[in-house]
């Protein structure tokens, strides 16, 4: 194990479909120190980052878990509700980066308990607000760091190694 | 038992028949149905003792509700801790819901993100949705979410399929409302021509679901329900699975029952009462409710059946008689909510008891071996 650590840096995950080395990268991360792993949406296992964040949530305990998100392309409730069970799992690690725009207003909103009205099955307009209750009273929002570690998972491992040399 | 006899008997014929009605529409258990005299004491009557069956059958865990959690990160402690325990004691599967909103099961959004946590958690056991809302949401993309969970358990991913009930929470997509039922069907037959992964459907006490189920040869999913209706249901659904050209028998069905074991009747009878009873009262107010001494009534009375004859709740002997009973009505595995509003420590406190339960069951099943 490395003694160094990184805090000023960030791993950025683009795409892959091993879920072992999803882990083992996620772990190594952790283990030197990176500050975050971030997870591009994408084909494959990327396909919702929320579904790894929570895979990563419980092999780890401090590094934080990013999801960059096409938020236009999904319903802002369900990324807020599915954000905040990533942020109960891993004691408020979770964070986004998205396009700003009406759907981010949305879910943050929703993230700090208000409700947001929007039609039920019988086209009735309800009150929604989303549960699990997230641990951080914000959710944190980013623009894509652009000097996070970018890679594809495949490479990922050995260029956390090289971080020694 | 006496304060309830003395409830129902101030009700009047009107009202007591509008209980009995409600407890039947409900799928419950109505004690001494039509032969009850008139404020006579509710006796509730298991039915004759089964034949016997050597039916192998399997326990799982299964996660529902959660009213007894201070905290949403209590809950996901609680769940993790017990499927943990479950992984390593040899039960089938941990079952999460799909829940939206409301307070009743309010924290499981999204059970493809809670089985990824618990696909990383455990080494062994089954990772299964209790029940994804299909019609709630693109079959492309719950196909797709699935497919990571089943990567990262190495294959132990299942699902069962619900079409949902309640109008709030088709607030994800008010269109797919009206049409829910066929929603679901239509979108089963395109997650399965996406990803190859046990699927159930998730079955009330509605006779043409289980048909439905069966023919499509779909594993089912439903809540415990007086032995007669289960095994009418269950006898339905295996001649469908039959007539389709299915083997009646590799059919599996999952009896969700409530479990907390322990050796002393009357401590866990004051135990589960009130979380029971409320957990009941949570489900018979998102049903319609009612007035509050019909459902006072009615809720006591439920009560009374579940820690009588449907449930896990209380003694082993008990619990194996229900389970003799699932057995015989042909049920092939026993999914035992613990999460219905008790307290996180005393839960994982009755683990233990249920794994006892679990193998004098599953050793009684295989005389043979």
């Amino acid at each position: 194990m490395s003694l160094r650590s990184f805090p000023e840096m960030s791993l950025h995950l683009t795409v892959g479909d091993d879920p072992c080395l999803f882990l083992e990268t996620v772990r190594r991360a952790e283990e030197l120190g990176l500050s975050a792993i971030w997870l591009a949406e994408g084909p494959g296992l990327f396909v919702n980052p929320a579904v790894l964040a929570a895979a990563a949530a419980v092999v780890t305990r401090r590094i934080a878990l990013r999801g960059c998100l096409a938020l236009p392309f999904h319903n802002p409730i369900r990324v807020a509700e599915e954000w905040a069970l990533v942020d109960n799992l891993s004691g408020g690690r979770a964070g986004i980066a998205v396009e700003p725009g009406d759907a981010v207003e949305t879910v943050r909103r929703l993230w700090r308990g208000e409700a947001v009205q929007v039609p039920d099955g019988e086209g009735r307009p309800i009150d929604v607000r989303i549960l699990p209750r997230p641990v951080q009273p914000e959710l944190p929002l980013f623009s894509v760091d652009e000097t996070a570690l970018r890679t594809d998972l495949a490479g990922a491992l050995d260029l956390l190694e090289s971080l020694h040399g | 038992m006496a304060d309830l006899t003395k409830r129902l008997a101030g009700l009047t014929p009107e009202q007591r028949e509008l209980l009995l009605r409600r407890l039947k529409k409900e799928g419950l258990a109505v004690p001494g149905e039509e032969q009850q005299e008139e404020g006579a004491p509710f006796t509730f009557d298991p039915g004759p003792e089964p034949e016997p069956s050597d039916r192998p059958i399997r326990f799982s865990l299964f996660f529902f509700s959660d009213g007894g959690a201070k905290s949403p990160a209590e809950s996901y402690e609680l769940l993790l801790a017990s499927a943990r325990f479950a992984d390593r004691h040899g039960f089938a599967a941990v079952w999460t819901p799909e829940r939206h909103f409301q307070g009743f099961g309010g924290f499981y959004p999204n059970p493809a993100v809670l089985g990824a946590a618990l696909a990383a958690a455990t080494e062994r056991i089954g990772i299964r949705a209790g029940s994804v809302v299909l019609p709630l949401h693109d079959p492309q993309r719950v196909a797709a979410e699935w497919a990571v969970v089943d990567r990262l358990s190495n294959g132990r991913a299942g699902i069962s399929f619900a079409s949902g009930w309640h109008p709030t929470d088709f607030a994800l997509r008010p269109e797919a409302y009206a049409d829910r039922r066929e929603l679901m069907f239509r979108g089963i037959e395109t997650v399965r021509s996406l990803l190859d992964l046990p699927v159930w459907v998730t079955c009330s006490t509605n006779a043409a679901t289980w048909t439905r189920a069966g023919e499509i040869g779909a594993h089912v999913l439903t809540i415990v329900q007086p032995l007669p209706t289960l095994t009418e249901r269950i006898a339905r659904y295996r001649q469908a699975r039959a007539e389709s050209g299915l083997d009646p028998e590799a059919g599996r069905v999952t009896v969700m029952v409530h479990a907390f074991v322990g050796e002393d009747e009357e401590a866990v009878r004051a135990k589960v009462r009130a979380p029971m009873t409320s957990y009941l009262k949570t489900y018979f107010d998102q049903h319609g409710g009612g007035s509050s001494a019909d459902v006072d009534a009615l809720l006591a009375s439920a009560f009374e059946s579940y820690f009588s004859s449907l449930s896990l709740l209380g003694h082993p002997d008990k619990g194996a008689r229900l389970i003799d009973r699932l057995r015989a009505a042909g049920a092939d595995e026993a999914a035992c909510l613990i999460d219905f509003g008790m307290d996180a420590p005393s839960i994982l406190e009755a683990l233990p008891a249920l794994d006892r339960l679990r193998q004098r069951c599953e050793a009684l099943c295989r005389p043979n071996l």
